[in-house]
């Protein structure tokens, strides 16, 4: 056979390999077969010694010539298939991946709470959980002959005066005692009180405390706080209400609701008024500020507290309280 | 607090109104509707009836046939009620009618003798807890009327949540006086009814020795009481309102305490001396209350007393010498204004709640003693034959001033609400709520109403009251114009999250508990209980400490999932531990139990040391590593031989172990359980979140796997701490990447492997220095260890 001949040929049979190249295997195949070390151009390559020179420069160049078309042509395909080139026979199959736990609803709901006063400039305070009755009531304006200390179902401790806190509000006092005027502060924390565990009710729950004391602090700021925490939380168009109300430790006193998400027609998680009850409310009471010495007359304040759970169960359309603290995984890994 | 609609109507025409159409207002007053009810409508087709004659049922001894006038037709009853007579009026359940309960009546036979319907006692009107007999109508009712409006049924009940500091609206006229307001209807004024003979010398003789304690003492005598059974319209509105009726003069006392607000009790005179003398007790002076208690007074106790014993707890409770019953013939009505304090410290020595010191506690209206007092003494007369003996006794204290007068100022009303209210508007607001209004030069000055005694002092309450009429929801939202200020976080918290992200990183899920535990537990788990703080009142025994050992918590959440079928837990709680000494500690607690099921990429695989070190060891690199150091440690929760710490300059900011059977076993958990903390709160101390850069070579690695048989007691993290140390300055990293114990060792031997990556910030190493260096290497582990190398 003449040379051309083979060369021909091998040509034929290199386009008819390279027409079927779809992956990367099959590329490496052909790369081996038509320019591995023991291929069929490498062998001409070899052969080329025992011809003539003048028959060695013209064959030379001819096999050359087929060797550049193939590395050019092959590195083309490649470059078709693709860094990743291999094919996905079944992308159903799962993959590698560290399973994740996650935190618990709970904690992301204050995280965003945190976060939003955060940005809005509040500070983050922490306190103890088992409390005085002073920083628990006392200093709040809940002195031990006033009935509103009835209404907290306090757990009490064997020591002197110490309960286990019913609310988050002692962190106000522990602030303001620590702290000088201006105060933006907010609190989330565990809180006890002596309830039945039931859909709604729980013994141990968390609340939100949020304190603001500056020169000029109105009602009107209180409901803006608000407004804008709620709506941050809840969507832009989050409806709220204030009703008049009372608490020891504020005064204009206000319970705060937010408009369901059934839209005002009434269902079953507002029970059927329309309105959802998220937490108390008002200005801080000039003896709250006496008994920690800052001048009712210079400062005024806003306080409000939130109950942590409501808002998860309403975020997340959580149906009973319990299912926060029985932790079924099933639960926590869907949420 | 439950009024009735109709009772509303009597200080307040409603007319035309519902409920629903003023809740509203009312509630943005911080008056709420807590539940309406209409008991009523539970009860249809029953009708007043004459009977016309009784005869005996011919084949049953108890049961008598009676004809009945409807009205338009006569109907005949089968009744085996023993009370009835012809002539009587009562009312009739006919056929279809439903009674209380839900009793559905139809026509039936009995014993033979059709019966067109029911007689019915106010047991099955829902206006007893249980009756005797039938009841017999008052009066000579509409033959074929509705019985509805005889009984006082046709009514709506509501039921409002009334707040601590509003004492005024625990009464019907309390919340009419709210309703006016919030209706715009005109509020009917309480008068004093005037008897003759009010002002002649008082029928009982008091002394108030406290008169700081007892602000007020009005007493009359009635004479000639016939106590008896109260009227149905009484009946019918104490049951109403969740009071039970007992007799007339009860009734009386209770009726109009649930009326104008104010406790009223009455002493059966013929067992009292004659005068009423309010003091103090004496230390140790013996009472027995009217529900049979023995209580032992304390020195701070007022008491009323006749000269020679104590008749009445002041505020709280009668005595059982002194009450009324059927034979009373002689009534003291006392009408007072105890002071609130002292009410309510009494009540609560003596555990004696009562509804008369639930009122009394939160401050009540000195005027309303004499009017009370009138409005009871007439009922006396109406309902129970009384007549009055005497004039009225009113001793006041001096020096008690019930109007008082608060001053408020323009500019710091608009300060507080943020908005300036028309000032005439304000105006209006006070004196619809009848305050005493003056003008001031910058404001108001105002006379408060005595009602408000106690709860309107201050300017800041004027403002809360001009804030509640105007409407919180007609403020517009503002945002304060507030300074900035320096921000910073704690350590702490940086640390926390973390290591939160380190435990989600390794597949455990964040739980939350409550952070108490049971006497039994706290001994199981090695914790002495007078170490800890305890629970005086606990709703339950596994509530009782607050708790020392968080992990016990995550026990519970283990029992719970793996009685569910959910096996793989790998669990963590951000919280607390408790403990006296140490007051409460920020602690990570963690646990896993289970196995991390088969998937795609992995085989079952049992949960366990390997996943708890793993966890700890990445908690670990939060720390500088030439400061970590592992050691044992031995506690009453950890099996023995596994409790595992790691220290940082010596301090423990984690440790984990496997659980003690016996504790674990204490929540039904009868597989390996591992357990742990992270101690924040100490870690904090060593955590530094400042990052270095340090820099790293720019040329090729050269890797080496060596695996050196050894004894079985040799520890792998030494044997790696000895070849990293004795490799030299070129070796960049060391891991164990393989343990292996099985049949082709000798037996009591192990193999482990490492890999050694070596590296040099200058130049590109050759094998030959690095030969050079693993040859000396294998060597020195032989000698140390006396390893071979595989």
């Amino acid at each position: 056979m003449k040379e051309t001949d083979t060369l021909k040929s091998l040509r034929g049979r290199f386009d008819e390999a390279a027409a079927g190249i779809g992956d990367k295997q099959l590329w490496n195949e052909a790369r081996v077969r038509f320019l591995g070390k023991k291929s069929e151009i490498n062998g001409l390559m070899r052969s080329l010694r025992e011809l003539a020179p003048e028959e060695k420069k013209t064959a030379g160049k001819e096999i050359n010539a087929l060797k550049q078309y193939m590395e050019e042509r092959l590195s083309d395909i490649l470059a078709g298939i693709g860094v990743s080139g291999v094919s996905v026979s079944d992308p159903t199959l799962p993959g590698r991946a560290a399973e994740l736990g996650r935190e618990h609803p709970l904690t992301t709901v204050t995280k965003r709470i945190e976060e939003i006063f955060v940005r809005m400039g509040f500070q983050v305070k922490r306190g103890p959980e088992v409390e005085s009755e002073w920083h628990c009531f006392d200093a709040l304006n809940i002195p031990e002959s006033h009935p509103a200390r009835d209404e907290q179902d306090t757990f009490y401790v064997d020591r002197e005066k110490t309960v286990l806190r019913t609310h988050t509000s002692p962190v106000q006092i522990r602030t303001m005692l620590a702290e000088k005027p201006p105060i933006y502060m907010i609190a989330p924390g565990r809180v006890y009180r002596s309830d039945v565990l039931d859909a709604s009710h729980s013994p141990v729950f968390r609340q939100v405390e949020s304190l603001a004391v500056d020169k000029g602090i109105s009602f009107g700021d209180l409901k803006g706080v608000i407004y804008n925490f709620l709506s941050e939380l809840f969507g832009s168009s989050v409806k709220t209400r204030f009703d008049n109300s009372f608490f020891p430790f504020t005064e204009p006193s206000a319970e705060v609701y937010m408009g369901c998400f059934c839209g005002g027609k009434g269902c079953s998680v507002c029970k059927g008024s329309g309105w959802l009850e998220i937490g108390g409310a008002g200005m801080v009471d000039p003896k709250v500020f006496r008994s920690v010495g800052i001048d009712p007359e210079a400062y005024s304040g806003f306080a409000f507290g939130f109950g942590i759970e409501r808002m998860a169960m309403l975020m997340y359309g959580v149906p009973d309280i319990r299912y926060f603290y029985e932790n079924d995984l099933r639960m926590l890994r869907n949420m | 607090m439950k009024v009735t609609w109709n009772w509303l109507n009597e200080f307040v025409d409603l007319e035309g109104l519902d409920i629903k159409d003023i809740e509203d207002r009312l509630a943005s007053q911080g008056i709420h509707v807590e539940e309406v009810t209409r008991p009523g409508e539970s009860i249809t087709e029953v009708y007043a009836g004459l009977i016309l004659s009784v005869e005996k049922h011919p084949d049953a001894d108890r049961l008598q046939i009676c004809t009945v006038d409807m009205g338009a037709e006569t109907l005949t009853i089968v009744t085996a009620a023993p009370n009835v007579r012809s002539g009587v009026y009562v009312p009739v359940a006919v056929h279809g009618a439903t009674l209380h309960g839900g009793m559905k009546i139809k026509r039936a036979k009995l014993r033979g003798v059709a019966s067109d319907g029911m007689f019915c006692s106010l047991q099955e009107l829902g206006l007893a807890e249980k009756s005797d007999g039938i009841h017999i109508m008052e009066g000579e009712p509409e033959k074929g009327s509705p019985v509805h409006p005889y009984a006082g049924l046709d009514d709506t009940v509501i039921d409002f949540e009334i707040t601590a500091n509003r004492p005024d609206c625990l009464s019907v006229y309390g919340i009419a006086r709210e309703v006016a307001v919030a209706s715009g209807r005109e509020l009917r004024p309480l008068n004093r009814r005037v008897f003759a003979g009010d002002d002649a010398a008082p029928g009982v003789s008091v002394s108030v020795k406290d008169a700081d304690r007892c602000l007020r003492y009005t007493a009359r005598r009635l004479v000639g009481v016939n106590v008896s059974e109260s009227p149905i319209r009484i009946r019918t509105r104490l049951e109403l309102v969740g009071l039970r009726s007992i007799n007339n003069a009860v009734d009386i006392t209770n009726y109009v305490m649930w009326e104008y607000g104010l406790p009223l009790h009455a002493f059966d005179a013929g067992k009292t001396g004659a005068a009423i003398e309010v003091r103090r007790a004496a230390d140790g002076e013996p009472f027995k209350t009217l529900y049979g208690d023995d209580l032992k007074l304390d020195g701070e106790d007022l008491l009323i007393a006749d000269g020679k014993k104590g008749i009445a707890l002041a505020g709280v409770i009668g005595g059982e010498n002194s009450g009324v019953s059927a034979d009373t013939k002689e009534i003291i009505l006392e009408a007072a204004l105890f002071e609130p304090s002292g009410v309510r410290a009494t009540a609560k020595r003596h555990g004696q709640r009562t509804d008369s010191s639930y009122r009394f506690e939160r401050g009540l209206d000195f005027a309303l003693t004499e009017i009370a007092s009138a409005r009871a003494a007439g009922l006396f007369m109406e309902l129970a034959g009384a007549s009055l003996s005497g004039g009225i006794a009113d001793i006041k204290n001096p020096l008690f001033e019930p109007e008082r007068e608060v001053s408020l100022r323009w500019k710091r009303m608009k300060e507080i609400i943020g908005i300036e209210i028309p000032r005439k508007e304000a105006r209006q607001y006070f004196e619809k709520l009848s305050y005493g209004v003056t003008d001031t030069p910058d404001g108001l000055s105002l006379r408060v109403p005595s009602s408000r005694y106690w709860d309107i002092c201050r300017e800041i309450d004027l403002i809360e009251e001009v804030a509640r009429f105007y409407g919180y929801d007609k403020i517009p939202e503002t945002l304060p114009l507030m300074r900035m200020r320096k921000g910073s976080v704690a350590g702490e918290e940086l640390l926390e999250d973390e290591a939160m992200r380190i435990a989600e990183g390794n597949g455990f899920f964040e739980v939350y508990t409550f952070p108490m535990m049971s006497a039994d537990l706290l001994n199981i788990t090695g914790h002495k209980a007078e170490s800890c703080y305890r629970v005086t009142n606990p709703l339950n025994i596994e509530m009782e400490y607050m708790t020392p050992e968080p992990l016990v918590g995550l026990l519970k959440v283990a029992e719970t999932n793996i009685k569910r079928g959910v096996r793989d837990v790998r669990i963590y709680e951000r919280t607390r531990s408790f403990a006296v000494s140490e007051g409460e500690r920020d602690v990570i607690s963690f646990l896993c139990a289970g196995e991390a099921v088969k998937r795609f990429h992995r085989k079952d695989e049992t949960l366990g040391f390997f996943d708890m070190k793993g966890l700890v060891d990445e908690l670990g690199k939060m720390f500088p590593e030439d400061k970590r150091e592992w050691a044992s440690v031995r506690k009453e929760i950890w099996e023995e031989g596994t409790g595992t710490v790691l220290l940082v300059e010596g301090c423990p900011v984690a440790e984990f172990g496997a659980v003690k059977g016996a504790v674990a076993g204490a929540f039904d958990l009868k597989q390996e359980v591992w357990a742990g903390y992270f101690y924040t709160h100490d870690a904090a101390e060593h955590y530094d979140d400042r990052r270095r850069f340090k820099p790293f070579s720019q040329y090729p690695p050269m890797l080496y796997d060596l695996a050196f048989v050894v004894d079985e007691c040799v520890k792998a993290g030494e044997m790696r701490d000895f070849i990293a140390e004795k490799s030299g300055a070129l070796l960049q990293r060391i891991w164990i990447f393989d343990l292996y114990q099985g049949k082709s060792l000798e037996q009591g031997k192990k193999s482990i492997a490492f890999s050694l990556e070596f590296r040099s910030g200058e130049r590109t190493l050759n094998e030959k220095e690095i030969g050079a260096i693993i040859e000396r290497l294998v060597k020195e582990v032989s000698g140390q260890y006396g390893a071979v190398l595989r």
